[in-house]
């Protein structure tokens, strides 16, 4: 079953007289639970298709259909109450905020939506990932696979349908970079989760179930759906 | 290779980081520009009452009066004088106590004789005068250009008549130098209030008066030239005080110095408070502009920079910010300045003297220095990975606890104001800074809505001397000229608009009391050391205008207890004049001279001075009833070397805060007081005070009537009779009482004259030429009230609408500030704007991560501010005796606003911010 969809996508830069395009004319659909990886090399748009289908950034064209709506003709606030209760997002550089400690910056979305934590379910998601033990730190005293996973905690607190990774392995070393692709596997495999993930390290997409290549703004290779 | 100097890294850094240096040029530039405006300020307010002053009493330091033994020589080879002018009292006019004369050169440059209308003479023939002496004349509608005749009389000569064209109005000064010289015989004391040219020929017959005006060597006092052996026999040298504009026979230095203080005082608290303001301001953003700058500090401290180069470094652009805002905030400091002395053109002159820059340079440059180093010091002890790993956050984060429940971007607000406090401090100082003059306005528009309320008597009139004087203790004699009578009385009360006229006179009436006399009556002494002497000073609840020793001199130890203010056989003597009159009046107990104040009460507010008894106006007009107004008095040495004394006490007196405590133990209502008044005229045999005969046949030769009130009230405390505030103990009765008790009538010495409300102009102008001229008539001095309030509305006025405009300066400032500070966070912060919204904030939401700190520092400025009101209660009760809630209010309604209107710009600036895509904001550059 499709849970999202993008239609015609296209996003343009302008440098003066220049257009550069960031996305051509990109469609595609993303089923439920599936685990899908965006690859291609530098420049080919897998980031930017990434903050589109999440509504993190403005197409220049197209509609990203999610729940029979474009996500783009949303209200400000509507997109927002939608990011934090449907959409999970991790960032290459885990953008934690450097004031509130390991467990606060996993409450965010939770608190920002005025609501009460389900705190079985946080507990399950932290020993999952392990991060017990950092919970009362600020994420200044943690190693980057620590902020890493507090990023992924943080993504799944408000118990998302779809999870987006922006090559949450970039900045970690081959052990940790390791160690969170395994847990996001097992995020997507034991939640349920739908897990969008963009990288450029073939190893890491070969775990997904489909990988979407990305050439020049364009999919160059749709490895298509398979069943997990 | 071209060196890379350190002037040239911070050119470039100020260049390329224009808006991040923004608020931090703002506050250098405010430090500049408010030293500017304080120094000037400071300046021109003493060099305005040095100039007031001086049109009072000249330049001069030290006068000297009428000493022809004292040649200019010895003076000069005392060593104390450097300039000495002369003073010729050449005439009394018409007359009168308006005298003419003329000065010598010197003396010409030093008394700074200066014209309202026209010019000062210029050849013989020509003279200028004081309005006040033209008045005493009859001259009241002279004009410059017009010519008068005098009657001229030199001393020791025949009167003379001669013509002058009046050619100029001389600003009042006599009556500042006369201050101390009332006592001299025959106006040998006086000064001109009528100037001739210096060539102007004397009087034919008689000889002027010479005085010498001087000005003292640096560092000499009149201490000093009244000490010294030669000039001792000098004691009618007086110091000049240009800060109090009076001349005094003491010297007066440290209370002229301490009055220098005061005047400059307020602008000393105000632009230091001005200039902390901004000092925490360039802090606070010296601090914000290298937080931002940390990676920066940390690659530079890793590639080897030494703490002392980033302090240089970043320090330099403090100071080449200091350089140009120089001559901007100074033209502009000047402007102020410029616009107060406009405002208050009697207060301040405006002076932009060069070498003023000295003090406006080194402020400023203090200013920047000091409120760099702390935030410059943080910085570059910070170590170099440190920085990088933001170890100051971990350091302070061990005091964190984790919540369950929070509000995510308040909690967010608040660890960053934990963290950076020094962020907010600088607009919470500005803040505090508006608020507390926003308090200075209210207490002032409280004080002028008071004045004006109060029930004033729109004019006033006094006679310039004694109606009725006394030569003798006993004896009260009648004086020649007469105070206004009830003829003068019935035509003030017909003037158009006049509601009603109060009159005071206070006569001297003799009580008879008991042989033991009751303590309340006896005479305290007081030791005090003054100028190293040690003296006994006496403390009676007269207030020392009747001496009550002289009933106790025999039961006395003489000398010891009889200080050098009167001697014991003065005391002796007049115990003997009371013997006598005991004997002529047929009595055995003591006679006391008592004070009865004769006046209308009609306006009179007794409501909270009535100890017992009750005042009943019947009895008091009968005269079966008089009041009595017996202060409780307390005295104690002040730390000056005087007498420090109150009875004005609406509570309970502390008597262990006083060496002397003065109750009312003698008078009660309902008591009976046998008393007698003698009064006449001074016979011309009478000659000596210690002839028992002739003071037998003098008390028996005087007119004398007795009278045995009783006392209807008992009064306390402070009330005012016209305009005048009691002053020791005395009797209070109606004018009809004074007519049924048959005491003497020499006419009222004061009047005061009430209005049904405020009169047009022209009105004004007609009771103010007709009682000006009932007054002259009585040789009295009239005082417009209405016009002395309408000058001082006015500059109430001027001063309301600079502290109004302060406080809307400040206000603008305050909010600038705080929409600055916040929008250099929201630049700052734009990647954790970005993750907030990505994680789903809202507008508001992210608002709410900037709106805290700014209502946290009105808040804490309203609380700064409310603790300086607080401070200025305890330490300066006399400017705000009341603590007013409602004033507290209002300020924190406008703490409020100022949040509101900062957090409508700031919600303008992440407005942009959020216009962005979360991209955007978390893109790292």
């Amino acid at each position: 079953m499709e849970i999202i969809r993008s239609e015609s996508l296209s996003k343009v830069y302008r440098t003066g007289e220049n257009k550069v395009y960031a996305l051509n004319n990109v469609s595609l659909s993303i089923e439920q639970g599936s685990f899908t990886a965006i690859t291609g090399p530098s420049g080919s748009g897998k980031s930017t298709l990434l903050h589109l289908l999440s509504g993190l950034d403005h197409p220049t064209d197209g509609k990203v259909i999610y729940q029979d709506a474009d996500l783009y003709k949303y209200k400000d606030n509507q997109l927002a109450v939608l990011r934090r209760r449907r959409f999970g997002f991790v960032f290459q550089s885990y953008n934690l905020v450097r004031e509130l400690t390991g467990w606060e910056n996993i409450l965010l979305p939770v608190m920002l939506d005025n609501r009460k934590a389900d705190e079985e379910h946080l507990n399950r998601i932290i020993d999952l990932l392990g991060i017990r033990d950092r919970l009362s730190h600020l994420p200044g005293a943690m190693s980057g696979g620590q902020q890493q996973r507090i990023s992924i905690a943080r993504a799944l607190a408000n118990k998302p349908a779809i999870l987006f990774a922006d090559e949450p392995t970039g900045n970690l070393d081959g052990k940790s970079g390791r160690e969170v692709l395994t847990l996001l596997r097992q995020v997507n495999r034991e939640l349920g989760i739908t897990l969008v993930l963009v990288t450029h390290d073939l190893n890491v997409a070969e775990q997904a179930d489909r990988i979407i290549q990305l050439e020049d703004g364009k999919i160059a290779r749709d490895s298509g759906v398979m069943q997990a | 290779m071209k060196r890379l100097t350190m002037n040239q890294v911070a050119k470039a850094n100020l260049k390329h980081n224009k808006k991040a240096y923004f608020s931090l040029a703002i506050g250098i530039f405010l430090a500049v520009y408010l030293a500017c405006t304080a120094v000037l300020c400071i300046y021109g307010t003493l060099e305005a009452n040095n100039e007031k002053a001086a049109r009072k009493v000249g330049w001069g330091d030290t006068t000297l009066l009428d000493e022809p033994n004292v040649t200019d020589d010895q003076l000069r080879s005392s060593g104390y004088f450097d300039q000495i002018g002369r003073i010729y009292v050449t005439a009394s006019v018409n007359d009168s106590e308006v005298f003419i004369g003329r000065y010598d050169e010197t003396a010409n440059d030093l008394m700074y004789r200066r014209c309202t209308v026209g010019r000062l003479p210029e050849k013989p023939g020509e003279i200028a005068a004081e309005r006040s002496a033209l008045d005493k004349l009859e001259l009241e509608d002279a004009n410059v250009g017009d010519i008068v005749t005098f009657t001229l009389k030199a001393f020791g000569g025949t009167p003379e008549k001669r013509t002058f064209t009046l050619v100029g109005i001389l600003t009042e000064q006599t009556s500042y130098m006369e201050h101390t010289w009332s006592f001299f015989p025959e106006g040998t004391g006086a000064f001109p209030a009528i100037l001739t040219h210096y060539d102007e020929p004397g009087c034919q017959y008689g000889t002027p008066v010479v005085h010498r005006i001087m000005t003292n060597r640096p560092g000499v006092t009149l201490t000093e030239i009244q000490a010294d052996e030669i000039l001792y026999q000098l004691g009618t040298a007086a110091q000049i005080s240009r800060v109090s504009g009076n001349v005094m026979p003491y010297d007066n230095r440290v209370n002229d110095i301490k009055e220098q203080i005061n005047q400059v005082v307020l602008y000393l608290i105000l632009g230091s408070a001005l200039l902390l303001s901004t000092c925490v301001a360039i802090s606070s953003s010296m601090e914000s502009m290298l937080a931002q700058k940390t990676e920066d500090i940390g690659m530079l401290r890793a590639v080897g920079a030494t703490k002392k180069q980033i302090k240089r470094l970043f320090g330099r652009d403090a100071w080449i910010l200091t350089l140009t805002a120089l001559p901007v905030g100074a033209i502009l400091g000047c402007l102020t300045a410029w616009i107060i002395s406009c405002l208050m053109p009697n207060e301040l002159i405006f002076l932009p003297t060069p070498w003023l820059l000295i003090p406006v340079v080194l402020i400023s440059f203090l200013c920047v220095f000091l409120s760099s180093m702390l935030p410059l010091r943080r910085a570059s002890r910070q170590l170099p990975m440190g920085i990088l790993r933001d170890t100051n956050t971990l350091r302070k984060a061990k005091k964190f606890r984790n919540h369950k429940q929070f509000k995510a971007t308040q909690l967010i607000a608040a660890r960053q104001f934990y963290l950076h406090p020094m962020r907010q401090t600088g607009s919470a100082c500005m803040i505090a800074l508006m608020l507390f003059v926003a308090i200075l306005l209210g207490e002032m528009l409280i004080s002028t809505a008071a004045s004006t309320i109060s029930n004033q008597a729109a004019f006033t009139l006094t006679s310039r001397q004694d109606v009725g004087y006394t030569l003798e203790p006993f004896v009260h004699l009648k004086s020649p000229i007469s105070g206004l009578t009830q003829n003068d009385l019935n035509q003030l009360r017909t003037l158009p608009t006049v509601r009603s006229t109060g009159s005071r006179l206070e006569t001297q009436a003799l009580l008879l009391v008991p042989e033991e006399l009751p303590s309340y009556l006896k005479t305290h002494y007081i030791a005090i050391q003054a100028d190293a002497h040690n003296r006994n000073m006496p403390v009676n609840p007269t207030a020392g205008a009747i001496d009550t020793r002289y009933l106790v001199v025999e039961k006395e130890e003489p000398v010891h207890t009889f200080p050098e203010s009167l001697s014991y056989d003065s005391a002796m003597i007049t115990a003997k004049q009371m013997h006598v009159l005991q004997s002529v009046l047929g009595v055995h107990q003591n006679i006391m001279p008592i004070r009865i104040i004769v006046a209308t009460l009609d306006e009179v507010d007794f409501s909270k001075n009535i100890v017992d008894g009750e005042i009943d106006f019947d009895a008091l007009d009968s005269g079966e009833e008089i009041l009595v107004y017996a202060p409780n008095v307390v005295a104690k040495p002040s730390n000056h070397g005087m007498l420090e004394t109150n009875q004005y006490f609406d509570d309970e007196i502390d008597p262990a805060a006083w060496d002397v405590v003065i109750m009312n133990d003698y008078f009660y209502v309902g008591q009976e007081l046998n008393m007698y008044q003698l009064f006449g005229e001074q016979p011309d045999w009478f000659d000596t005070r210690d002839n028992e005969g002739q003071l037998q046949r003098f008390y028996s030769e005087m007119d004398t009537v007795s009278f045995s009130p009783k006392v209807g009230a008992v009064l306390k405390g402070v009330f005012r009779i016209g305009n005048t505030r009691p002053f020791g103990m005395y009797l209070i009765t109606t004018e009809k009482g004074a007519k049924a008790l048959g005491l003497m009538d020499n006419g009222a010495a004061s009047v005061s004259i009430y209005l049904e409300g405020d009169p047009d102009i022209d009105t004004e102008e007609l009771l103010n030429d007709t009682i000006k001229r009932i007054g002259l008539r009585r040789n009295m001095t009239v005082v417009n009230q209405l016009a002395i309030n309408r000058e001082d509305k006015e500059y109430q006025t001027r001063i309301l609408m600079l502290f109004g405009g302060m406080v809307i300066l400040f206000f603008a400032v305050a909010v600038s500030m705080q929409v600055t500070n916040a929008s250099r966070r929201i630049r700052a912060d734009e990647r954790m704007v970005g993750t907030l919204r990505a994680v789903g904030a809202d507008e508001n939401a992210l608002l709410s991560c900037y709106r805290l700190p700014i209502i946290i520092s009105s808040l804490f400025g309203f609380v700064l501010a409310a603790i300086f009101y607080l401070l200025m209660m305890v330490f300066y009760p006399i400017a705000f005796p009341e603590w007013h809630i409602w004033l507290l209010a209002i300020v924190l309604m406008m703490a409020g606003l100022n949040a509101l209107c900062s957090i409508i710009g700031v919600r303008g600036q992440l407005h942009r911010v959020v216009n962005k895509s979360i991209i955007e904001n978390i893109r790292e550059l």
